[in-house]
């Protein structure tokens, strides 16, 4: 009796199949199951975006990067590479990255891949070196209190000025 | 041989200072700095007298720091929850070293891999290329700090066959092959359906991971390189990762982040399992057995999704802690799951196992001897179906582990159905974890705030993945790690494979292949190549 | 009449094994708990093959040469049969089973040709089952046919008999299935260690040819069982050919759902396994006999 219910035994599988139905689902007809907690695509808000870079320094693959030109600092976001693992939004200090729950991101022209979001730099007023963006400059001035005085100058500038005023003050004029 | 642990290390102690060795105790790692000249000694004693575990070897270029390479040889007591790191300085301008082959056999692929990427001769022992492609510069070894990571030498292709044709029958299987899903070669030579011999060609697909850590990462950015060596069970590495570097900067991470990382290891335990067993009733032809197995998987998938965001590739790891939390509705939907799970692989596992084809092709084939076991230092699931009873998650207690009691499967059988009754057992046993651990999980922060990362210190730790023992090794740097070496557990497995797979019938070679459940590219890790072209061995008309 | 008939059998089994394939796959992937392909699938998958470039081997043509002879004798074959479940005379039955040694040996041969250790090995295993099942199937279809009819004659119910049919049978069953090559005797194309043994070297145009022919292999076994069963119950009318081919259609479902259950065997077990089953089962079939001739 043993021998025969074990020589059935693989029939059992039929029952387990008919009571559990069919459970893959017409993709893209019928939506996939994604659970509340899914890690998609990001988003970047472009108004809230100040070009810091916290960003660009946290992504393991280089998926954001920043791509400088003489005045522009353009951040670019490249879907190809990213590993949806949103550590962008978690350093991002002004909360600019959102995460999506989108997956569908496959494309036929590989520049869809890219999105960008551009950024003016500032210009040193003393070497016409540029510096950090705009936007950026304005979030510093709104966290911590820095003289107008300095602000509009490259950091090399900045020193120079900065030891030229300790010096005026020590020993009353610019060591050469 | 039980000892008092404190009575074991003074033994390793006076060993290390009988052949000039010196030694430093850091928690529950002895680091011993000896003379080359003792290194075969020190090595035969720990392994063949003191039954150390062997993990791997590691070659470090430190001509930046000091002036020498250096090999270190990583052993564990696993008796005592020893970690022994034994290294040897070699001189700069003519690296060479005694192998400790002939006493420790399992080294041989570590010591060529530091032959080929660091330029360290070993004598005693044959030599020859194992991870560079052929027609790869001489001279240039790849993990030499001089070197750039994105050093690309012009490559040919070339042919696989590893020797002529002899009068034998040769059945390649591989580089790319319908049944196994990583490139790699094995060359089986039969005689009508029998296996009489294997060679083994792998290391098709380095990604020069480890070099890529070193030179152009962060020390948090490494996690999610670490969680993608392997697509399985890339939680293990990212979360080996991050201990060896908090191990070696000694830091205190929260309870409940141990909690919730080896939660998630359990969970992606099952899924490989789930995973390996649909696999293996597929090579048996089981087509509706792999069906059903994953589809059960599907429910261990969506949890894992649930709990990390992702169904893979969780990404919830960084050094000082992890980035989700688990809450009470999540606790009560695991619960539920792993509740559902358990009834429905418990019903699945019974039909399947008693398919009489599965039962007579998984029963004496591929079998592995305990003394062969030992000798290879293979690891996990196919160590304890040959009866070696090793498991790092009780040996070398780490995250939370030393919080949960569960057995340890062992079987003496060493074939194929022994190695699929461990991953079945372990399931159950994964499954009574995460509920022990989702019940005690402790209140408070997930991540540890502020820290440093001391320069210079090292952290060695294993991490029982699926597959067996991980091993990472990491040397802290500025910023990043100075050495980063990574031992996935298929590396100790593949050799043992040419002992599994003589005299066996041909048609089992690739259940037999695959019972290991084979991590190729985990055991590949390390180099930039170039695409190695076409392949003259794929177009076998010309034939035998 | 009956020619008319007969073309339209013909047809059908000529047209028919790419759509019952369909219907296992949907049968299968229900099984399995998926949605699966289409019914019209497998003919969609020929068509797109016959659309593809065909890489030649040296061989090619003795290959074509051979499928060639095995469709041939494949459709003489059924035709054969066909006639026999309308007419019920023995000898068209013989002459079926004869066609069909001939298309079974053309169809195993051909693999052999192809220069290639996996479509060797393949073509070896394909050889060793065909050896032992096509001997099986073909002893126990002829037994079958003349016991069955033995026991329709005899008038007074005589139990040796009746276990005498039942053992033979189940040898027409099992030998029959195992001929069809689905799991666990689909060893000759098994794709972990053979990379699809068999059919590894074909491509394009032959590819589909040899697969099509597969299916009319299949396609014959099923309807040879199936005409055995009918045409001594039914003779001398349409409908028997028309039960035939729902028996035809019900029999490859039943081997459709068994082939789920199982695995693949090995081709040092299944020939033992088989040849023990068949010794075992003739050889009670010919005691019952001998018991109810003689006791």
């Amino acid at each position: 009796m043993n021998f025969i219910r074990k020589a059935v035994k693989p029939a059992e599988l039929l029952i387990i199949a008919g009571k559990t139905k069919r459970v893959t689902v017409k993709y893209p007809f019928e939506k996939p199951i994604l659970s509340p907690e899914f890690r998609g695509s990001i988003e970047i808000n472009h108004e809230k975006c100040i070009g810091c870079g916290a960003c660009v320094n946290a992504c393991p693959p280089n998926a954001l990067e920043f791509v400088e030109s003489s005045d522009k600092r353009t951040l670019r976001y490249n879907i190809g590479r990213c590993i949806f693992c949103w550590r962008c939004i978690d350093v991002c200090p002004v909360n600019a990255i959102t995460g999506t729950r989108n997956f569908e991101l496959a494309t036929n022209d590989p520049l869809d891949l890219y999105s960008y979001i551009v950024h003016s730099k500032t210009k040193c007023t003393s070497c016409s070196k540029t510096g950090e963006t705009v936007k950026m400059r304005k979030y510093i001035m709104q966290r911590s209190p820095v003289t107008e005085n300095y602000i509009n100058n490259c950091p090399d500038c900045r020193r120079e000025k900065f030891i030229n005023a300790l010096s005026v003050r020590k020993v009353g004029f610019v060591a050469k | 041989m039980l000892m008092d642990r404190n009575h074991i290390i003074q033994e390793y102690i006076s060993l290390a200072k009988s052949l000039n060795g010196n030694v430093t105790i850091d928690n529950d790692t002895l680091h011993i700095i000896i003379p080359k000249e003792s290194l075969v000694e020190i090595a035969d004693k720990l392994f063949n007298k003191y039954q150390c575990d062997f993990r791997t070897c590691i070659g470090v270029d430190e001509r930046p720091v000091n002036g020498y390479f250096s090999m270190t040889y990583v052993f564990t007591d696993n008796r005592n929850s020893l970690y022994l790191l034994i290294k040897t300085y070699i001189d700069s301008l003519n690296p060479s070293t005694p192998s400790i082959m002939k006493v420790v056999p399992a080294v041989d692929w570590c010591e060529m891999e530091a032959r080929d990427l660091l330029g360290i001769e070993f004598t005693d022992r044959e030599q020859y290329k194992l991870v560079l492609p052929p027609g790869w510069p001489d001279n240039v070894y790849p993990l030499r700090k001089e070197v750039p990571y994105n050093y690309r030498p012009l490559l040919r292709g070339t042919s696989e066959k590893i020797s002529p044709s002899t009068e034998l029958g040769v059945i390649p299987i591989g580089p790319y092959h319908p049944a196994l899903h990583e490139p790699e070669y094995f060359e089986l030579y039969v005689e009508g359906e029998r296996v009489i011999d294997v060679k083994y060609r792998g290391f098709h697909v380095h990604r020069g991971i480890e070099k890529l850590a070193e030179t152009r990462m962060t020390y948090q950015q490494v996690n999610f390189l670490a969680e993608r060596i392997c697509g399985i069970c890339g939680f293990e590495h990212s979360t080996c990762y991050a201990l060896a570097v908090e191990k070696a900067a000694k830091l205190d991470v929260p309870e409940r982040a141990q909690y919730i990382r080896s939660i998630i290891l359990e969970v992606e335990r099952i899924h490989s399992h789930l995973l390996w067993l649909g696999v293996a009733f597929h090579v048996v032809g089981y087509d509706a057995g792999f069906m059903h197995m994953w589809r059960i998987r599907e429910k261990i998938m969506y949890l894992a999704e649930l709990l990390t965001g992702s169904r893979k590739t969780y990404g919830i790891n960084l050094i000082g802690g992890v980035r989700k939390d688990i809450n009470e509705d999540k606790k009560q939907k695991t619960l539920e799951t792993l509740r559902e799970l358990e009834k429905e692989f418990r019903e699945l596992i019974e039909i399947a196992i008693n398919v009489p084809q599965v039962k007579k092709r998984l029963s004496g084939t591929g079998l592995l001897p305990k003394e062969d076991a030992v000798k290879f230092s293979v690891e996990g699931p196919v160590a304890r179906a040959s009866g070696v009873n090793k498991d790092a998650r009780r040996d070398q207690p780490y995250a939370a582990y030393k919080y949960t009691s569960f057995k340890v499967p062992v079987y003496t059988e060493g074939d194929n159905m022994a190695r699929a009754l461990v991953r079945i057992n372990e399931i159950f046993e994964s499954i009574s974890i995460i509920e022990q651990l989702l019940d005690k999980i402790p209140r408070g922060p997930i991540m540890l705030e502020d820290f440093d990362i001391p320069e210079g210190k090292i952290g060695v730790q294993v991490v029982e993945a699926p597959r067996g023992g991980d091993v990472h090794f990491v040397i802290t740097g500025h910023g990043k790690p100075y050495r980063w070496r990574v031992r996935a557990p298929t590396y100790n497995n593949i050799p043992a494979l040419k002992i599994m797979l003589k005299d066996q019938p041909l048609a089992d070679a690739p259940l037999t292949i695959a019972s290991i459940d084979p991590c190729f590219s985990c055991t590949d890790r390390i180099l930039v190549i170039r695409e190695n072209g076409k392949r003259e061995w794929l177009r076998i008309t010309t034939g035998v | 009449m009956l020619l008319v008939y007969l073309t339209l059998g013909l047809i059908i089994g000529v047209i028919s094994p790419v759509f019952f394939d369909g219907i296992e796959r949907k049968l299968k992937a229900y099984l399995q708990s998926r949605i699966g392909p289409p019914i019209t699938q497998t003919l969609y998958d020929l068509l797109k093959l016959i659309n593809k470039e065909v890489k030649p081997i040296h061989t090619t043509p003795f290959i074509v040469l051979y499928l060639l002879s095995f469709i041939s004798s494949t459709l003489a074959s059924i035709l054969m049969v066909e006639i026999y479940v309308y007419t019920g005379e023995s000898l068209y039955i013989t002459l079926g089973l004869s066609l069909l040694a001939i298309s079974l040996t053309s169809l195993t041969i051909a693999p052999l040709l192809v220069p290639n250790p996996f479509s060797y090995a393949g073509g070896m295993r394909e050889v060793v089952l065909a050896l032992i099942n096509e001997s099986a199937f073909i002893v126990s279809v002829t037994m079958y046919i003349s016991l069955i009819n033995n026991l329709l004659q005899t008038e007074a119910l005589s139990i040796p008999l009746v276990l005498s049919v039942i053992t033979i049978t189940i040898t027409m069953f099992v030998s029959g299935y195992a001929l069809t090559g689905r799991a666990p005797f689909d060893i000759a194309e098994a794709e972990p260690e053979l990379a699809s043994g068999i059919l590894v070297e074909f491509s394009g145009k032959l590819l589909a040819a040899y697969l099509y022919c597969n299916l009319l292999k299949r396609f014959l076994i099923t309807l040879i069982t199936a005409g055995v069963i009918t045409a001594p119950l039914i003779k001398h009318s349409v409908f028997s050919l028309a039960t035939t081919f729902v028996l035809t259609v019900l029999l490859w479902i039943v081997f459709a759902v068994i082939s789920v259950t199982l695995g693949r065997s090995r081709v040092d077990l299944a020939p033992k396994t088989l040849a023990k089953t068949y010794i075992l089962f003739i050889s009670l079939s010919i005691t019952g006999l001998l018991v109810h001739a003689y006791g």
